[in-house]
């Protein structure tokens, strides 16, 4: 079969064989191509990094690296046997995630240490605060006419009420992320808008806002996000008591579910090290954020820090990304209309 | 150098700008073929293409890929007058409305007619200016 896009350029028998064969070497060369990018695309990869040099730049996509209580880390100074945490948000599943290091030209070696991480949503981490029952009577810290945690609909925008704020939220894909309901947001009036001061924009790094209300699966147990902790409420009565919000659901093995791994040193750095985390067995966890945890034998000094997130080549690994490509088509287009994901 | 050992080095190297320009031609198709499903694929799913390869990177190599199937026409003194294919034309025309229409998607109604009625305007006389035969 000959496709000549140049009929009019006719050739010698020489030439036109020696064409016909550069012609298949380009066309298999395309062909091969457009197999790689593909493969990039059904089969994506996702890498975020920080800089410690650099900690207040916009592009270190490493959530809040902090120690054990909570305080930010921004030297990249770790103390020997003390936790070390940082998070990263992104949806789909992955099959592994490799976290890569390199220490600073002052820092001693790092002989042993370890990562550990989970899955959930960053504000699900919280610690748990006190138990809060029908005597408080401040679920709401809200001043206006939606209390705390509300989605509320103005002028084509989603927004999240908080402490006398509205949050927008950028896409309908961020809003799914949060695990929020569409049957939950509730039109507001421009008068009733009017009353809230805009925030910062919700992206898919975003936290829950305090009076965001978690319902575990597993237990029935509520809880509810306030000041950096996270209190149970005593029963749904409470719970559902003034708050015009479904709860988000969230699984109690996100807690409990680690993966782990021993760090290495790369083989051609004597600064670089690398720990592969195998995250499969988090794929059916409910969450976005992936909170890592380090630990060291040693005082270490990190400069730079990323997490990159892979896909195997599998059929199932396959069907999730066409699924989820659907899935962002629909919300494109259609957003509120929910597709089984099951 | 004797004539006719000349005049056979100026064949071969004839014979080879023709390869080349029928291999460019080609890879021109590929090019295009690419471009067209990338902007497809960026239209359904922004950042599903941009994410790994900048849409500018495949203008500038089809750009540069043009300028070479006009620099070896110059050199082989090929004047092609090829005449205009309506089936591909027409589906170009088709694919270039569908990305058009998929960016107003979420615009005002009466912005969108704006819009629409000065970009078909636009066109209207690009085509004529490009199309039009000189009297």
């Amino acid at each position: 079969m000959k496709f000549d896009l140049t009929k009019e350029v006719v050739l010698d028998e020489k030439g036109r064989k020696i064409y016909q064969i550069l012609q298949a070497f380009l066309y298999a060369a395309a062909f091969l191509g457009a197999g790689y990018f593909s493969y990039l695309i059904l089969f994506p990869s996702r890498t975020f990094e920080f800089d410690f040099t650099r900690p207040n730049s916009s592009t270190n996509s490493i959530i809040n690296p902090r120690d054990e209580a909570g305080v930010s880390i921004n030297s990249g100074k770790i103390p020997e046997n003390k936790n070390f945490y940082f998070d990263t948000a992104l949806a789909g599943n992955f099959s592994t995630a490799t976290v890569n290091f390199t220490l600073s030209n002052k820092s001693a070696e790092a002989k042993s240490g370890s990562i550990e991480v989970r899955r959930s949503y960053q504000s699900f981490f919280y610690p748990e605060g006190e138990q809060i029952g029908f005597e408080d009577k401040e679920l709401s810290r809200n001043p206006g006419v939606f209390s705390d945690g509300t989605l509320i609909s103005y002028n084509n925008g989603v927004y999240v009420v908080s402490g006398g704020f509205v949050f927008p939220i950028d896409t309908p894909l961020t809003f799914e992320l949060l695990g929020y309901n569409w049957n939950s947001v509730i039109p507001a009036s421009a008068d009733e808008f009017s009353l809230y001061q805009k925030g910062k924009l919700f992206n898919v790094k975003a936290v829950h806002p305090d009076g965001t209300i978690f319902l575990v699966a597993e237990n029935g147990r509520y809880y509810i996000i306030r000041d950096g902790l996270k209190h149970s409420l005593l029963s749904e009565n409470i719970a559902s008591s003034g708050m015009k919000v479904s709860p988000i659901i969230v699984s109690q093995k996100g807690l409990e579910t680690f993966s782990y791994c021993e760090i290495r040193k790369n083989i051609f750095s004597a600064r670089q090290y690398s720990c592969k985390l195998p995250v499969e067995n988090l794929k059916r966890l409910i969450g976005k954020d992936y909170e890592f945890k380090q630990n060291f034998g040693q005082n270490i000094e990190i400069d730079s820090l990323s997490v990159t997130f892979k896909k195997t080549i599998s059929v199932s690994n396959l069907k999730t990304t066409l699924r989820e490509m659907l899935t962002r088509i629909i919300l494109r287009y259609a957003p509120g209309y929910q597709i089984s994901t099951q | 150098m004797p004539l006719d050992i000349k005049f056979q080095l100026n064949k071969i190297s004839q014979n080879k700008l023709l390869i080349i320009y029928k291999l460019i031609h080609d890879a021109l198709f590929i090019l295009i073929i690419f471009f067209i499903f990338a902007m497809i694929g960026e239209g359904l799913l922004p950042g599903i293409v941009s994410a790994h390869l900048g849409l500018y990177k495949i203008l500038v190599v089809i750009a540069l890929n043009i300028l070479a199937i006009k620099f070896v026409s110059l050199s082989l003194n090929l004047n092609s007058q090829e005449p205009l294919n309506k089936k591909a034309a027409s589906f170009l025309l088709f694919v270039l409305i569908f990305l058009f229409m998929n960016s107003l998607r979420n615009l005002d109604i009466f912005l969108n007619l704006i819009i629409i009625v000065t970009t078909v305007c636009i066109f209207y006389f690009l085509y004529k200016t490009t199309f039009s035969t000189s009297a």
